[in-house]
């Protein structure tokens, strides 16, 4: 097969299975706290949904109201041609970002929707800000996380993260590694809005990513949830497949390796669902004011796997 | 293979450290401190049994049996009987402490760099971890979360003593160790069965 | 011979203990004994070195004076644990039971060559003396103790961790042997350092002093006097066995020495100005004291004959010390008041009380008749080679001077009340008196010899 055409398969992969993965998160919790809860592909009928209804524009909305939505849909469709969803090596965009790069990509994506959202309405407004007073306290943990890697492995290339890890169990194992691990777990929980940081549905109180999408409709609204379900996609699996279990993608660009490929991700990626249902439902949403807290401590795991690195010197052999 | 699983218990150690400086609830902190003494106890056990020394072995029973369990448990009888402690403490600057405890460790990382030409690199972990119980001794104003520093920083000077130098008397030191932190919670156990909660507060210069 | 003269320090004070807690008729009588034995045999141990113990000048001094003060604390808990009255925290046989395990680990630490034992010993009377200065059952108190045990035991850490270094840089805990020894002057200050901040919070330094007051200021006058006049002396042997070997190796050991020890006289004597407290007072003037013999042992690299003058120094502080809060615990059964405002006219309440505290507020601020003029003067004389040093020196000493004695002017003259005093409670503070004018005496007879 064509690397082209791996291109293309990844981000399809990430498009279509992003709202399964959202339905069963959603019915595994249902399970877990005997419920019989909705289909898994209930996403999809609410996207179905969303895209059917009337299009609604508020009469103090600029256009990058109008843009915010599809630009970050955009960055969402680009990202999976850069990172290793389902196949090892990389793909003929991908040379051109590494981590930063694509933390700038999210970065964009995030940012717009910010500005757009920053003065429409009271709700949108708050949402905004939040996002960004956090989305600021959040960003050292990541920068401390990706020089761990670049540490580890001498490059900021996640291709080679990932080759270098599957390669050597040692440095799996390694204390600097799974500190890292942690830190980067507690800011997928920050960045996916998951029950520590953010409790489901529109609760004024807490709501941070959800408060930005609150005056949108119809395509725009299908738009930024799909984005959202996608962020999260592309979040775990680069938090799989790049720091926490990198085995399992294709080798190979023929047609079995790559279905094997999507097979293990969607295996790994329920692993990693149970994990965040384990953490949803035995911890409490934190007060608002103590996510700092929250953040500082993901931080603080960062900088010590960093610690820790320096004072052993790297591996322990 | 046992020197990487003894790394990776000093840095779980390193870990619980920080837990307890971030933690503003007495309960969880005071368990914090016991599993730190297990997994203290867990490294000198491994040292212990490679290098074939009896009194770490000892020393590894007294710490489980006194650090572990013992003083722990008295702690937090105190807590369920009188239910003083059941309440956070008044202050609480966790980003604050985090930050300093942060700043405290790479120093002490930088310090202990320029010494390590003479003294040996594996001194590191014990040494921020003994400034990080200076930490909490300092910042801290009430008698149990003192006390919890104080066991931290045993932990770190027993902790010293197996990995820097072949101590000859860390049995006996950490007996003594012991003995005093016993002292202690007796001290408070006595203080508060008549005087309520034990804050600094009443002698100032 | 010896060494059963040798191990009676250690064990005729555990037996009395014993004896205190088994058959508490007898404890007073015991601990007297034991303390008298005590006296003997360190006195005749003067000079003997084996391969445990290593009884030089400065720890044979501080042996004597450590059996000496144990001997007129028993005799004054006699007195003072009847005349308080109120409720006690401890039983009064442990009381003195743990009297003699404080002097016996005194003993231990000063008396032993190995430093690993040497901080034993010193941890071993925080744990008995945090349970003696909680006599008196108050808030107060068990909150000094709880600062003290604190503070004395994070000290006690940082002091463990330098003779873990010591043993890694010198391959030996054993101090004498270590003399001889030369290692990388870099890794000697380390020590060095780590042992001033360590052994330094026990010898009540000036950054980590801050329990010393409380403690001194609130435990029963017996147990204060142990405190500042033995066991800080004892504390500053325990530095002065990690100070040696460095020093050698690196001067600038000797500096940050006389640094630290200038601080704190400085610092003391300008806290003893505002004091309220008697015996807050008098722990200021311990502290200030010990600042001045942290500077001669500094001085002695570059002028050993600094090194007599601070036993000299130590020597005539602990008895006119412990005379000063044996007196002024006669002033608090007396009058019933710790507050130095409240307390006038003490000649006429008791001669001999006021008499004794003159005479020993002298002594120990080091007005000139005294041994403890010539040991600050020679001290003074040593520093002479750091001219601002000199200068804090003379400033601080003459500060704590007019300022200690000010104080006790103002309680002992004027207007007193007469109350019922008692002979046991004169006779105390008064034979301390007698000791250090009779070493006064001596010393200024044969002066050249110590020259």
């Amino acid at each position: 097969m064509n690397l082209q055409v791996v291109n293309i398969i990844q981000v399809l992969v990430v498009a279509t299975l992003s709202p399964l993965m959202a339905g069963i998160l959603k019915k595994v919790e249902a399970i877990v706290e005997s419920r019989k809860g909705v289909s898994i592909f209930q996403p999809y009928y609410d996207l179905a949904k969303f895209f059917r209804k009337e299009l609604v524009i508020p009469t103090n909305a600029g256009v990058v109201y109008v843009l915010a939505p599809i630009v970050s849909f955009t960055c969402y469709l680009i990202l999976p041609m850069v990172l290793p969803i389902v196949y090892y090596n990389p793909c003929p965009y991908a040379p051109m970002v590494d981590f930063l790069g694509g933390a700038f990509i999210f970065g964009l994506a995030s940012f717009i929707s910010i500005i757009a959202t920053a003065d429409v309405n009271y709700y949108t407004a708050i949402g905004a800000s939040r996002a960004v007073t956090f989305g600021s306290f959040a960003e050292p943990t990541l920068i401390m996380v990706f020089f761990g890697v670049a540490l580890i492995t001498g490059t900021n290339n996640p291709f080679i993260t990932n080759h270098v890890l599957a390669r050597n169990i040692q440095w799996i194992l390694s204390p600097t590694h799974l500190l890292m691990i942690a830190a980067f777990f507690m800011l997928l929980l920050f960045d996916t809005g998951k029950i520590p940081i953010e409790s489901e549905g529109l609760m004024e109180f807490g709501m941070i990513d959800e408060g930005k999408t609150m005056e949108y409709s119809g395509l725009l609204y299908a738009l930024s949830k799909w984005g959202s379900y996608m962020k999260s996609f592309i979040l775990m699996s680069v938090f799989l497949n790049v720091f926490a279990f990198p085995w399992g993608l294709a080798t190979n660009t023929s047609m079995q390796s790559i279905i094997f490929g999507i097979a293990t991700l969607i295996v790994k990626m329920i692993c990693l669902i149970l994990g965040f249902v384990f953490v949803e439902e035995t911890f409490a949403k934190l007060r608002l004011f103590k996510l700092i807290d929250y953040l500082t401590i993901s931080f603080l795991l960062a900088i010590l796997s960093i610690i820790s690195f320096f004072i052993f010197g790297g591996v322990a052999y | 293979m046992i020197v990487s699983i003894v790394h990776f218990l000093g840095v779980l150690i390193l870990l619980t450290a920080f837990e307890i400086l971030a933690q503003s609830y007495i309960r969880p902190m005071i368990n914090t401190v016991a599993l730190q003494s297990i997994l203290l106890a867990i490294i000198m056990i491994l040292i212990g049994l490679s290098e074939k020394r009896v009194d770490l072995l000892i020393l590894s029973v007294l710490t489980i049996a006194i650090r572990g369990v013992a003083i722990p448990e008295v702690l937090k009888k105190d807590i369920r009987k009188r239910g003083i402690w059941i309440y956070r403490e008044v202050e609480t600057r966790v980003p604050a402490l985090v930050i300093i405890g942060l700043i405290i460790s790479i120093a002490g990382y930088v310090i202990y760099k320029e010494l390590s030409v003479f003294i040996g690199r594996n001194g590191d972990l014990p040494f921020i971890l003994f400034l990080l119980g200076f930490l909490v001794i300092i910042a801290k104003k009430n008698a149990l979360t003192q006390m919890v520093g104080y066991i931290i920083e045993e932990n770190a000077l027993l902790y010293a003593g197996i990995i820097i130098s072949h101590m000859p008397l860390i049995l006996e030191a950490g007996v003594f160790l012991d003995l005093l932190a016993l002292v202690l919670a007796g001290v408070i156990l006595a203080a508060e069965k008549d005087y309520g909660v034990l804050e600094l507060e009443e002698l100032v210069g | 011979m010896y060494n059963t003269l040798l191990i009676i320090p250690l064990i005729a004070p555990i037996v009395a203990a014993v004896i205190c807690v088994v058959i508490p008729k007898l404890k007073e009588f015991v601990s007297l004994i034991s303390a008298i034995l005590c006296i003997f045999a360190s006195v005749k141990i003067i000079g003997l070195k084996s391969s445990w113990f290593y009884i030089d000048v400065f720890s044979s001094l501080v042996l004597i004076l450590i059996q000496s003060i144990y001997f007129l604390s028993v005799l004054y808990s006699i007195y003072y644990v009847r005349a308080i009255g109120h409720e006690l925290f401890l039983r009064r046989r442990y009381h003195y039971a743990l009297i003699n395990l404080f002097a016996m680990s005194m003993s231990f630490s000063t008396m032993c060559r190995n430093l690993g034992l040497v901080w034993v010993g010193l941890e071993a009377t925080t744990i008995v003396s945090a349970l003696l200065i909680v006599l008196e059952k108050n808030k107060t108190s068990i909150e000094a103790a709880w600062r003290y045990i604190i503070i004395a035991s994070s000290g006690l850490g940082i002091s463990l961790f330098s003779i873990i270094l010591f043993n890694k840089i010198f391959n030996t805990l054993d101090w004498v042997n270590a003399l001889s020894y030369s290692v990388n002057s870099k890794a000697a200050i380390i020590v060095a350092a780590l042992a001033l901040v360590g052994f330094g919070t026990k010898v009540g330094l000036f950054p980590v002093h801050t329990w010393l007051p409380d403690a001194h200021g609130t435990a029963p006058p017996s147990v204060s006097a142990m405190l500042s006049s033995t066991l800080l002396p004892v504390a500053l042997l325990a530095y002065y066995k990690v100070f040696a070997p460095t020093v050698v190796n690196c001067v600038n050991i000797a500096y940050l020495t006389c640094f630290f020890g200038a601080m704190t006289v400085l610092v003391a004597a300008i806290l003893t100005v505002p004091q309220k407290m008697i015996k807050r007072l008098f722990a200021y003037s311990s502290m200030d004291v010990m600042g001045i013999a942290t500077v001669g042992i500094g001085l002695s690299y570059f002028t050993p004959v600094a090194l007599k003058a601070v036993l000299l120094l130590l020597l005539i502080h602990a008895f006119s010390k412990s005379s000063l809060f044996f007196a002024s615990g006669n002033v608090i059964t007396y009058l019933r008041t710790h507050e130095i405002s409240k307390i006038t006219g003490l000649i006429e309440t008791s001669k001999i009380t006021g008499l004794s505290m003159i005479l020993s507020s002298l002594a120990v601020t080091g007005a000139p008749p005294f041994a403890s003029f010539i040991a600050e003067l020679i001290i003074i004389a040593a520093s002479l080679r750091f001219p601002v040093l000199t200068a804090v020196l003379v400033t601080a000493i003459l500060i704590s001077f007019l300022s200690i004695n000010y104080h006790v002017t103002k309680m002992c003259f004027g207007k007193g009340e007469k109350v019922k005093t008692s002979i046991l409670a004169e006779f105390v503070p008064a034979i301390s008196c007698v000791v250090y004018i009779a070493v006064s005496v001596l010393i200024l007879l044969y002066l050249e010899g110590l020259i």
